[in-house]
């Protein structure tokens, strides 16, 4: 080999063996969290978005909108909020996300939500949102006519969404998240 | 932090001018290695030229270490890199095609490009073969469908598929890489045409 490249070879070498030293620079990922700017988000309240909001989103088409679903699949088949996508949180957080989408997580009530929001803004996401209030406010809003009604999918089980405010059940813990 | 267009540091209009400019440059840098031509790049078939595939495992010995790295220092999500899935028997068969027209035009899709751009005729040649592949691969791509998507196996990695650590992979990539060019070099010192008085 000529000497440049002998030399080339010589560094890829050196760094292939340091690689096999340090193994999996996987474990070495850092996350760094603007802790005072997400309090600041989370205190003004601009990762919320509310029922009326969203409903004006989704009608002016704004790019980019993903509206999803953290329920379970059961519940989604039944009803959803149109175009919305269902996802469970480990699924959300394996997500290959572009930062150009804006995203908007609901679930039942909103806890789930939050905490998602919350783990994609440790990986770095800030386009993310939660409806106010969960998929409740939006029924809410959905029988005052001021935000279109639940989809149900084709092969769901023909259950309709409630017609009327549905209160919580103690019981299922998961859902009312 | 790095990759910048997933954190956001640029939109995908941005992004798209990056990637015109690196694709520029990607072409200029083809074209002064010689692939620009059809004879030069087809010599490595007949063993006596294997600039192609040194320049090859170059670039991926490099890209490789550069991301192990960077992900080390902290610089790079490696979990935000984008990884091809694999679909075995249909890319093997498209590797097969890929490789005929690699052997009878003398070019791949790149490398025609260069070619074309400076003005050479069997690089149009192959440019426009190219685009009616494409485009017919379009049109049957509803008969393909079910072929194209056989044998998913998602997405590979030679770490995870050997069941090895990551930087075992980097380094016996490299050894194997460095075994290459050696042996590159001595098939072309044997292959390479006796120049005249010698």
């Amino acid at each position: 080999m000529k000497s440049p490249v002998k030399y080339l070879a010589i560094v890829a070498l050196l760094a292939a063996l340091l690689a096999l030293l340090v193994q999996n620079p996987k474990e070495r990922r850092r996350v760094s969290l603007a802790l005072a700017e997400l309090a600041r988000i989370i205190e003004s309240e601009e990762d919320h978005v509310t029922a009326d909001e969203l409903a004006s989103m989704l009608k002016e088409g704004i790019g980019r909108l993903r509206v999803i679903d953290l329920r379970d699949s059961l519940s989604y088949l039944q009803y959803h909020i149109p175009t919305a996508e269902r996802h469970s949180i480990p699924e959300l957080v394996e997500m290959p996300l572009r930062t150009t989408d804006t995203l908007v997580l609901y679930s039942e009530g909103g806890v789930h939500a939050a905490q998602a929001w919350m783990l994609l803004a440790v990986q770095g996401h800030r386009n993310v949102m939660t409806l106010k209030g969960g998929l409740l406010a939006w029924m809410e809003r959905s029988e005052q006519g001021s935000a279109p009604p639940l989809r149900s999918r084709p092969d769901s089980t023909g259950v309709k969404p409630p017609a009327r405010k549905f209160e919580r059940k103690p019981e299922k813990t998961r859902e009312t998240c | 932090m790095a990759p910048f267009y997933q954190f956001g540091f640029f939109g995908e209009e941005t992004g798209l001018s990056f990637a015109f400019v690196i694709g520029i440059g990607f072409g200029y840098f083809l074209e002064r290695a010689g692939f620009g031509s059809s004879t030069k790049l087809a010599a490595q078939f007949y063993g006596r030229d294997l600039t192609v595939f040194k320049v090859m495992f170059t670039a991926i010995i490099t890209a490789m270490l550069g991301l192990f790295w960077l992900a080390w220092m902290g610089i790079l999500d490696l979990s935000r890199i984008s990884v091809l899935p694999t679909y075995f028997v249909p890319q093997l068969v498209g590797g097969l095609i890929f490789g005929i027209g690699f052997v009878m035009g003398g070019y791949c899709p790149g490398t025609c490009a260069v070619a074309s751009v400076t003005g050479k005729m069997d690089g149009w040649v192959h440019l426009v073969g190219m685009m009616v592949g494409i485009l017919t691969f379009g049109e049957l791509y509803p008969v393909l469908d079910i072929f194209y998507n056989s044998s998913a196996m998602g997405e590979l990695s030679l770490d995870t598929l050997l069941g090895i650590p990551y930087g075992t992979a980097v380094f016996l990539l490299v050894v194997l890489a460095l075994a290459g060019f050696y042996l590159a070099e001595t098939i072309e010192r044997r292959l390479a045409p006796m120049k005249p008085g010698s």
